[in-house]
């Protein structure tokens, strides 16, 4: 099974829903056609007249986007997770843009004092543990354990983490915190 | 120098004449080199690139950096850097243990020895002064029992780096071995050490660790990265998958991927994995787990043998290097074979990796029957044992084998059975199911390596990003971002394993209160990429360019197995991504890129 966000007015065309699951798909293209049959006005939100991904839609798996993958024909396999952002309509300064990571390897209370640093309110004990939110941008996550395949000794808790901008480039945030966010290891 | 954190002493020693001058640190080196790796890289630089390796000049540096033998986490380490005889360029390689806080607390930044003695002699350092000392009742004699002669000489607190047999002899994969087991396995130190006739180096020394030039925002800083070990999933004392099962945790994860190089690489999955796997020697063989100064992490991993021709031994580490290296490698499922293997490393003083690449090799030759003589078949683990100890004394056979994988491939008349890259052999992620690897071997400034930009963190964990193993495109910013990181962290020196919880701000943080000279987290990236550029820079005056960053003709041409059954690696289009990332031309760093990064004015 594969999990697809969709962001922004992308949601509106799925039933206001934020995510979907879709069972089977081995390729981006296949899990595309499966999910404009179950909501057909994906079809104009996502695909140009001419069939081709339209130019501001950004399709990510597993965080990267299929551009610099094998583009549609990108493989799937069960567990991925898909994120999809809508272009940036009308350049309207207050439109929401979002841009997404997912992240291994760093406890909860170190990104949360990471966009502390990069300018997020210290949030207060009314706000929820997953969010910081700054006059500029915001930025929320779940989190899931996932299994290190072949291990049995082994799980990672994931975050993925969502940045929409509101007056700032999302993109500029995610690189700062990814900046702070890099690991290495031995 | 006004710098805090460092002992601002060095000692120079010119085992020749037998004189040693005491020198204070180059502020300006300090600053943009940091310490340990990064400064003796630079002072092996000093020393001229095209020295031999095998010759007087060359030098022999032990490094600490400005955190080594402090209250940082997991800062009990040190750099040895000097010309490989095995890869003919720079090397560096890093021992844990407690010799490296011990030679900070004996008033030292660093040793560098150059010359030659005319006869066998140790190191003695103790209160800010080195003496040589003669080592005739110890040459010939193992790690063992030299360290424990030396021991019951000096009694405690003491450390003894010490060579075997092998250093001795010229083993070019020889090592030097710290407190009988940890090694500075790679690259070939322990064979310059012996030809320089210095068996050990001898620290006595109580704990007196560096102040921080400011203490409160040391306790921050301190805090903040101590916190992000204990709460790692990778790292926490008894709970994390390193503390609890050792770097051999990644045996399964890296075979369920196709990682895992089988008969010298011919196949990539192994189906014996799970009975040489850091699961299966917890539950059979662990008989407890040591550590570092100042690591609670405690991911060592000691095991007593109770049955079979080795019952009775006790030794660590069984990492996850050498049981692949000596285990699937070679195709020896028997974990207790592993273990004696490794230990007969430690005592003899070789590196694991090379040795199981150099057997492997060898066995290969043997089934492609291009060795005159019975050669040695898979899994034989007695004629492994025999061999191992053939290759210390270089003896029949040995004396062969000794060179290493490459040397030894070519006297077969056969270069392509050697996995190796500028003639240090690969480690323990098959490049073809590991794109990131791959070019990290191809590019490695110290030949084949795992440690320079460890991208598995990535590839197989998903830290910080999960990215997928068997894709090329994006491997080549990725490993550059991992290579200056580490280059970092080497400098400081803090064990690797720092880096699965700590990034540049927090390395920065430390160094900065330790230090009390300002710095960034841009500014570290920077500092890793000078040291990086530096020793590519030394290469480069060496004659090495992008010809010599290149990977054996099987991982191009032969698929793997398992996940990795349609994959070869993809080197030509990786490289070029890489060295637009990096800047450099065909594998060489421009005088332009050199100057940017002050290396060059
Ligand atoms: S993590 Fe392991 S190797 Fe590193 S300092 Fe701790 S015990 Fe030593």
């Amino acid at each position: 099974m594969v999990e697809v966000k969709f962001y922004a007015t992308l949601r509106e065309l799925i039933d206001g829903n934020k995510s979907v699951s879709v069972e089977g798909a081995v390729t981006v293209s296949g899990l595309l056609e499966n999910l404009i049959e179950r909501y057909p006005n994906l079809q104009g939100g996502i695909f140009d007249e001419d069939g081709n991904i339209r130019s501001f839609v950004a399709v990510m798996v597993n965080g990267r986007d299929i551009r610099h993958l094998e583009g549609i024909d990108t493989a799937l396999q069960g567990g991925d997770t898909l994120d999809i952002f809508p272009p940036v309509a009308g350049g309207s300064q207050s439109e929401s843009m979002a841009t997404s990571v997912s992240i291994r390897g760093l406890p909860e209370w170190l990104i949360r004092e990471y966009f502390v640093e990069l300018g997020g309110a210290v949030p207060d004990k009314t706000q929820p543990l997953n969010q910081i939110v700054s006059d500029r941008w915001s930025v929320t996550w779940s989190q899931q354990k996932v299994k290190i395949k072949g291990s049995s000794g082994m799980g990672l808790t994931q975050f993925d983490i969502v940045i929409e901008g509101t007056h700032e480039s999302p993109q500029q945030i995610m690189e700062l915190f990814m900046k702070k966010a890099q690991r290495g290891g031995g | 120098m006004k710098l805090g954190g460092y002992a601002n002493r060095v000692a120079r020693v010119d085992l020749s004449s037998g004189e040693i001058a005491y020198e204070e640190i180059n502020e300006e080196d300090a600053r943009l080199y940091i310490g340990a790796r990064g400064l003796g890289v630079k002072y092996l630089f000093d020393n001229g690139p095209t020295v031999e390796s095998d010759s007087p000049d060359n030098m022999l540096a032990f490094m600490n950096g400005p955190l080594t033998g402090s209250q940082a986490t997991m800062s009990g380490r040190l750099a040895v850097v000097t010309k490989s005889p095995l890869t003919q360029t720079i090397t560096d390689s890093h021992i844990g243990g407690w010799s490296a806080a011990r030679l900070r607390w004996s008033g030292f930044d660093g040793l560098l020895f150059v010359g030659k003695s005319d006869k066998p002699v140790y190191a003695y350092v103790e209160d800010g002064t080195v003496e040589l000392r003669p080592a005739d009742d110890l040459w010939g004699e193992g790690v063992h029992s030299t360290v424990e002669k030396l021991r019951d000489r000096y009694g405690s607190p003491l450390s003894v780096m010490t060579i075997g047999q092998a250093g001795e002899n010229g083993v070019r994969f020889a090592s030097i071995i710290n407190e009988d087991d940890r090694a500075a396995g790679r690259g070939g130190t322990g064979a310059v050490a012996g030809f320089k006739n210095l068996k050990a180096v001898v620290i006595k020394a109580e704990e007196a660790m560096p102040r921080p030039q400011d203490r409160e925002k040391w306790r921050t800083a301190h805090q903040r990265a101590l916190k992000t070990i204990l709460d790692s999933e990778v790292l926490a004392p008894r709970t994390g998958g390193l503390s609890i099962y050792g770097t051999n945790v990644l045996m399964n994860p890296v075979n369920a991927l196709g990682g895992v190089g089988v008969r010298n690489s011919q196949e990539t999955q192994y189906d014996a994995a799970e009975k040489i796997s850091g699961e299966t020697v917890r539950e059979t063989l662990l008989s407890s787990d040591p550590t570092c100064h100042a690591c609670p992490v405690a991911c060592k991993i000691e095991v007593e043998i109770k049955d079979g021709p080795y019952a009775g031994l006790k030794m660590e580490s069984l990492e996850y290097e050498p049981a692949w290296a000596l285990g699937a490698n070679c195709d020896n499922d028997d974990p207790r074979v592993i273990a004696k293997l490794i230990d007969q490393c430690n005592d003899y003083g070789m590196d694991a990796i090379e040795l199981g690449n150099v057997i492997s090799m060898y066995m290969e030759a043997t089934q492609r029957e291009y060795v005159t003589g019975a050669g040695l078949g898979w899994g034989d683990t007695e004629g492994m044992v025999e061999t191992a100890e053939q290759i210390a004394l270089r003896s029949g056979i040995g004396d062969q084998l000794a060179e290493g994988t490459t040397r030894g491939a070519d006297k077969f008349g056969h270069p392509e059975i050697a996995m190796a890259v500028k003639g240090q052999a690969v480690p323990a992620y098959d490049p073809r199911a590991l794109k990131g690897e791959a070019l990290g071997y191809a590019t490695s400034n110290r030949g084949a390596c795992h440690l320079r930009g460890y991208t598995p963190a990535s590839e197989v964990l998903g830290i910080p990003v999960k990215t997928d193993p068997l894709a090329w495109e994006g491997k080549g910013e990725l490993l550059k971002i991992f290579q200056d990181l580490h280059a970092f962290s080497d400098s400081l020196d803090l064990c690797k394993f720092s880096a699965f919880s700590e990034g540049a701000e927090e390395y920065a943080a430390q160094y900065e209160a330790l230090v009390g000279q300002p710095i960034t987290a841009d500014e570290v990236m920077t500092v890793g990429e000078r040291v990086y550029n530096l020793e590519r820079h030394y290469n480069n005056l060496c004659g090495f360019d992008g010809s010599d960053d290149s990977l054996p003709e099987r991982y191009l041409t032969e698929t793997g197995s398992g996940p990795a059954s349609e994959s070869v690696v993809e080197l030509d289009e990786m490289k070029a991504e890489y060295y637009a990332a990096r800047g450099w031309e065909d594998g060489v760093v421009p005088n332009s890129k050199l100057r940017a990064l002050e290396i060059i004015s």
